[in-house]
């Protein structure tokens, strides 16, 4: 405990991404409960309560499954970020070791730390999005014909996103802080060199089980599109086979990444800058993998949804024309899929913006983890452009491996879920897929300025590394 | 400790070059802070470090040694006075010109950490080739195979430097910083992280590289025994040159003036 407080004294700036990413989780999380709230509140005021309680649960539902998709993606940024924390004091720990610690105290401390991150980031994010329900409910009852509004905004919901944020942030430090295992006290005794490439590969139980998920996965997802054939109830059939294969590269990330990593590498990378870019992705496979995830899975919901909404409203076109309804309700039809899109979208991008916070805290914290390394190689010749060159070619890597792996996957999902679920409409069958190269387009665009945007803090820091740094005496 | 097993194979330097210094520093001036509190770490310094020989500068700790160093390879500026690598003044140098200077003409083994974990022992020797964004001509490839098998180095160029001995990673550090056959290699502590046996092997490693391959080596230590190997001796004590041995000095010789500076001192 002392230790702790020790540790968020000495440097607070460190969690300072972890607490941003904990606001944003909770920020939804409340957004959420209070968009509801004030939604059933305004739909009672304009006496449409029947006909729409089953669509507000149904938003509601959406709400917390968005929710628990952004509150797993700051579980994947807080332990990375946990891990590298913890690795940068590994001399630290090492001494305290070494006069007697146990690394089950120690972890014990690192997750009263990620403990506080928790609290201060849901609280941070609970204000803020109370201050938005509070302007909304103002501004529905000067502008939105709704003068008499009242919705309780404190309502007893509230309790859930708000300890679920605390305890996952909480049990991701904790996760994060296994590191602290492989720390030997031998460290401290100034013998050891340069730490250990890999911060601890995953065993073989995980290996298997990333295939198995997988395997059955596609399996389920190619018989929903066979039962979809027949029956609608083919999404039912597919949407597990969808879950289930993105668990398998889930848990396969720290197979599947790297390779992917070195291909986007050898498109991006030659010269010293590239090869140099490509070594240090492939140093810690594990690490880089989970920074990466988060980025797959928004890019691989947002081109899902977007896929599916071209293929939808193009299977409905066909499913129309073929039994002579006006083109009028096929167009309207077209776009409430875009809207449902929009909103989706909008509830993923919660997700996609953890995502890169943990993207630029990966590189800024590896930045300082290589701070010799960098001075090394400032002080044998290489220099401060090539120095930036070097962590923009790392940022480029892991953003464009994540969007080209979620582009991908978004697509094959999206086609196969409209697939299982319209083929069965008469003049609909089975379709190629149509890609939806406007939202491809624009999330390229999206990439290239997360890439530039992301490298800035790092490449700065980088840059300002002194190559007397190296020489210091150790 | 000068037997050279290995004759050189390789022709040592290109014949011609004028005789000049190596590297100098003239009136060199290094101040930290402002007012009160600044602290002078070198204090108008001048110094000639001739050309195919290992100098050795000592000191008591800080002396300034190791800001001479920094000052003399191009990594710090110092506060006035200039100074010279090969014909080049480097004081009125930017950043990207020193960095080009560093890459080119200076060759650098320090205590620790001097190699990049990710590279194999070879990528590692090759590594100033490729911050210069050049293949080695096939003469330069030769020299440096002459020095992977002068050092040792021939079965271990595969391996990552974590996988091998302190000793062993100041052999690689040594052929980078000889591989581009710089104006000047700047040793700081070379064998402060070894035990005396890999310690010994380093410093015959050096004196020879200065004496059979023409290198120009200044190595910063507060060791007599790795002094002990330099054909000069320098000594600075708060920030001055206090003395100079110019002739191959026994350890006893140089622990003698090392003991009457920190007595000085104290």
């Amino acid at each position: 405990m002392k230790n702790a407080v020790r540790e968020l004294r000495a440097d607070p700036r460190q969690h300072v991404p972890s607490v941003l990413v904990v606001t944003i989780a909770s920020l939804l999380g409340v957004v959420i409960i209070d968009g509801v709230a004030i939604l059933t509140a305004w739909l009672k005021q304009s006496d449409a309560v029947s006909s729409s309680g089953t669509a507000l649960l149904m938003l509601a539902i959406v709400g917390v499954v968005f929710f628990a998709i952004a509150l797993f993606v700051s579980a994947l940024v807080i332990s990375n970020t946990f891990g590298i924390i913890v690795a940068g004091r590994s001399e630290r720990i090492a001494l305290l070791r070494l006069v007697g610690a146990s690394s089950r105290r120690l972890r014990r401390s690192v997750s009263v730390e990620g403990a506080v991150v928790g609290v201060l980031g849901t609280v941070a994010g609970a204000l803020v999005g109370l201050v938005i329900a509070v302007g909304t409910v103002a501004v529905l009852r000067t502008v939105g014909d709704a003068p008499g509004l009242s919705a309780n905004l404190l309502g007893p919901w509230m309790v859930a996103p708000l300890v679920s944020t605390i305890v996952v942030t909480w049990a991701a430090a904790y996760a994060g802080s296994r590191k602290i295992l492989t720390v030997s006290p031998m460290e401290a005794t100034g013998q050891a060199r340069e730490p250990s490439v890999e911060e601890g590969r995953a065993h073989r139980g995980k290996h298997v089980g990333s295939i198995l998920c997988a395997v059955l996965g596609t399996l389920l997802i190619v018989a929903g599109v066979v039962v979809g054939q027949r029956s609608p109830l083919g999404l039912l059939v597919a949407l597990p086979g969808g879950m289930l294969s993105f668990l398998g590269l889930s848990l396969g990330s720290a197979w599947v990444m790297p390779p992917v990593q070195r291909i986007v590498g050898q498109a991006i990378g030659r010269g010293p800058a590239g090869r140099m870019a490509a070594r240090n992705a492939a140093r810690y496979p594990a690490r880089t993998a989970r920074t990466t995830m988060g980025l797959v899975i928004g890019v691989t919901l947002i081109v899902m949804f977007a896929t599916a909404a071209v293929n939808v409203t193009d299977a409905m076109a066909r499913a129309g024309a073929a039994s002579g309804e006006p083109p009028e309700v096929t167009a309207e039809l077209a776009s409430v899929v875009a809207d449902a899109v929009t909103f989706l979208s909008v509830l993923v991008g919660f997700s996609v913006v953890i995502a890169v916070v943990g993207v630029v805290n990966n590189l800024s914290l590896s930045v300082l983890q290589r701070t010799r390394e960098i001075g090394l190689l400032r002080a044998v010749g290489l220099s401060r452009s090539r120095v930036r060159g070097t962590i923009r070619a790392e940022a480029a890597q892991l953003t464009v491996a994540a969007t080209a792996l979620g582009s991908v996957l978004g697509v094959v999902y999206g086609w196969a879920g409209s697939m299982s679920l319209l083929s069965a409409v008469r003049g609909v069958g089975f379709f190629p897929p149509v890609v939806p190269w406007a939202v491809l387009g624009a999330t390229v665009v999206v990439a290239a300025g997360v890439v530039l945007a992301a490298s800035l803090v790092p490449a700065r820091r980088a840059t300002e590394i002194s190559p007397t740094t190296a020489l210091v005496a150790i | 400790m000068t037997t050279n097993p290995f004759p050189p194979a390789v022709p040592v330097r290109p014949s011609g070059r004028p005789v000049e210094p190596a590297a100098r520093v003239e009136r060199v001036t290094k101040r930290y802070g402002d007012g009160d509190g600044s602290v002078v770490a070198l204090d108008d310094v001048s110094l000639d470090i001739a050309p195919g020989q290992l100098t050795a500068v000592m000191g008591p700790s800080g002396s300034g040694k190791s800001t001479l160093m920094h000052v003399m390879a191009g990594l710090d500026n110092p506060t006035s006075g200039r100074a010279w690598i090969g014909g080049t003044e480097i004081t009125t140098l930017g950043d990207e010109d020193l960095t080009a200077i560093r890459r080119r003409q200076v060759g650098f083994v320090f205590q620790a950490f001097n190699l990049v974990p990710t590279m194999d022992v070879l990528d590692n020797v090759l590594l100033p080739f490729e911050l210069d964004d050049h293949t080695p001509t096939p003469d330069q490839r030769a020299w440096v195979d002459h020095l992977v098998g002068r050092l040792g180095l021939q079965d271990r160029l595969t391996h990552r430097p974590g996988e091998l001995s302190g000793g062993q990673q100041q052999r690689v550090a040594i052929a980078r910083a000889l591989a581009t056959r710089p104006d000047l290699v700047l040793a700081d502590e070379p064998t402060g992280n070894l035990d005396s046996r890999s310690g010994a092997g380093v410093l015959a490693l050096l004196a020879d590289a200065a004496e059979n391959l023409g290198q120009s080596i200044v190595m910063v230590t507060h060791d007599a025994g790795a002094a002990s190997h330099a054909s000069r001796v320098v000594f600075i004590a708060d920030g001055r040159l206090v003395h100079e041995l110019s002739h191959r000095a026994s350890r006893a010789e140089i622990s003698r003036v090392m003991d009457a500076l920190e007595e000085q001192a104290a």
